[in-house]
């Protein structure tokens, strides 16, 4: 299985689809409307992604080997055994870490432009 | 309420459903059962959360969601038809290309083939198959999918790279063939030999499962190549020798598909009897199929030994005095007709053969063989690796002369040959050398 070294930056930027779906996914295996949940929760419902925007940034995020499906179901007994669930690679990983230092610089930027307050700031004045 | 909600999902499913089809066949038959299941648990929640009014106001996104992704379907399948057109302002160059199927899908045996197809500057997706069929377990009767798991988990327990990385891999591989139906043209490059072969019938039985629709499928596959006097494979032939070979194309004919499909269900058969009747047949539609497959039956455990011809191979190479694992692999390789297998797969044979209750060989130190600690990729060996040094025991000795038996003096076997699970010390099936046929063996002792 030898195979030609990916370089994560060649997948940079990422759609937000394919982002929050990896975000979604780290340090748990979930199925696909298990993944809608869980950014729908952690975005305070502010994002939402449909079947269609889900489904194919899965289909790209396999072929890119982001990610894998599953045959193991984490909680069979109390699931559908229809559902298909995905797990984050260790290249997927790199590459999500690599997108979340690209954006932290990019916050940087803003923040040094005074586009947001200052971290530091916010944590020490309480956002005053 | 119960009965309003039942019949308000079952209409959204169904409308859902039919929704479906404004959707490319291939990413709906990938996907369709999946998206309408999310989308059922969408309408539930909604209904929990809001009543009808919940699920009706649930269909404005997601008609939104179904038309843009349909139209980005569409729009991505078109993009790739005319990445495929990469000469799309050559008009020369383009009738060229167009007259010979421009759109088209490269199939082939490995990364380094792969790499120098792309050099040909021939236009067209590239897809490699990478496994190495002819070691462990390749079951009937599964699909694709559940295939290339189970090909996953043996290669990573074979030391060949993390289970995620290999499955991630492998659904990347499948996922790009389950695309074929945006290429006008699949054209499959392999070579004779048994690794070769094995990804060919694969592929073939795969296809002759799924409509090709108006997708034509192509076959080059030469055991011989002009001005080459040791011709290996395909990975010796440079940009150019490659590209001379895509005129030489045939299409692939329903016979010779139908043939690799029966020789792969054969081959995955748990009773190796099915592949010997197979090999009585006229297999001439894909003529190095016989030798290849032929060569596979001499893996199996030989009636006098019980040693493959792999392990045969190794213990005479060493016992010639070849110690190294690196000479070792090239001198075995000399042993072949058709060399099909990789260092990393020679590797696994010494370990096997120095593991174990009663190992056939040892490290001149005592230690069993050690695999290199360097990223095989990378294509570097670690120097405690390459400076090793195999000699036979007492017991690899013994085994050569004939006097004593791999399986039974190891007190049984637990190996996949393609559909054969040959397994614990009763029932085996063994090569018979000497007739050159299976035999089935009761009752070791």
């Amino acid at each position: 299985m030898q195979e030609i070294e990916q370089k994560p930056d060649a997948l940079l930027p990422l759609t937000p689809a394919v982002f929050h779906i990896m975000l979604a996914l780290v340090g748990s295996d979930r199925h696909g409307y298990g993944i809608m949940q869980e950014v729908k929760a952690y975005t305070d419902g502010k994002l939402r992604i449909g079947p269609g925007t889900l489904y194919r940034s899965i289909r790209q995020m396999l072929v890119e080997g982001l990610i894998i499906e599953l045959d193991e179901r984490p909680d069979p007994e109390l699931d559908d055994q229809r559902r298909r669930y995905y797990r984050l690679t260790n290249f997927g990983q790199r590459v999500l870490k690599a997108e979340t230092e690209r954006l932290e610089h990019v916050l940087k930027v803003a923040r040094a432009r005074q586009l947001l307050p200052d971290a530091k700031a916010m944590t020490e004045g309480g956002g005053h | 309420m119960a009965h309003t909600s039942k019949r308000l999902l079952s209409l959204s499913k169904r409308l859902y459903q039919l929704l479906l089809g404004i959707y490319p066949a291939a990413f709906r038959q990938q996907f369709g059962l999946q998206m309408t299941q999310v989308f059922l648990d969408c309408c539930r929640a909604a209904y929990e959360k809001s009543g009808s009014w919940g699920v009706l106001r649930l269909w404005i996104p997601t008609l939104a969601d179904l038309v843009t992704n349909a139209i980005a379907e569409h729009i991505s399948t078109l993009m790739q038809w005319l990445r495929t057109r990469t000469v799309l302002f050559n008009v020369q160059g383009w009738l060229a290309l167009e007259g010979q199927g421009g759109n088209m899908l490269h199939i082939t045996n490995g990364d380094s083939v792969g790499e120098t197809l792309r050099q040909t500057g021939l236009p067209g997706d590239i897809l490699t198959w990478k496994d190495i069929l002819h070691e462990g377990p390749t079951p009937e009767g599964l699909s694709l999918e559940q295939m290339s798991k189970i090909r996953a988990q043996f290669l990573a327990d074979s030391a060949m790279g993390p289970y995620e990385d290999v499955l991630a891999e492998f659904m990347r591989r499948d996922t790009m063939l389950a695309q074929f139906a945006t290429h006008k043209e699949v054209i499959l490059w392999f070579e004779h030999d048994l690794y070769d072969q094995l990804q060919m019938i694969q592929i073939m039985d795969w296809f002759s499962r799924h409509d090709r629709g108006k997708t034509t499928l192509s076959l080059i596959c030469i055991n011989a190549f002009p001005g080459i006097a040791n011709f290996v494979g395909l990975g010796q032939l440079n940009a150019e020798q490659l590209r001379s070979l895509y005129e030489t194309r045939r299409p692939l004919t329903e016979a010779a598909l139908s043939l690799g499909s029966e020789a792969w269900n054969a081959y995955c058969s748990p009773d190796p009897k099915a592949l010997e009747a197979f090999l009585r047949k006229d297999t001439s539609a894909l003529p190095f199929l016989k030798a290849a497959l032929l060569r596979h039956l001499e893996q199996f455990p030989a009636l006098q030994g019980g040693l493959s011809r792999t392990e045969r191979g190794i213990l005479e190479v060493i016992a010639s005095g070849v110690h190294k694992p690196l000479a070792i692999f090239r001198a075995t390789q000399e042993k072949e007709e058709s060399p099909f297998m990789g260092d990393s797969t020679v590797w696994l044979y010494l370990s096997i053969l120095s593991t174990g209750q009663k190992p056939f060989l040892k490290r001149t130190d005592g230690g069993a063989f050690a695999f290199p600690t360097a990223d095989p990729a990378s294509g570097h060996y670690d120097r405690a690796f390459i400076e090793q040094e195999l000699v036979l025991t007492d017991e690899g000795r013994e085994a050569l002369a004939g006097q004593v038996d791999w399986i039974r003096i190891n007190r049984g076997i637990d190996r996949w040959l393609g559909g054969v699970h040959l397994q614990g010390r009763d029932a085996l099936w063994r090569w018979d050398t000497q007739r050159e046929t299976l035999v089935q063996i009761q009752g070791i002792a």
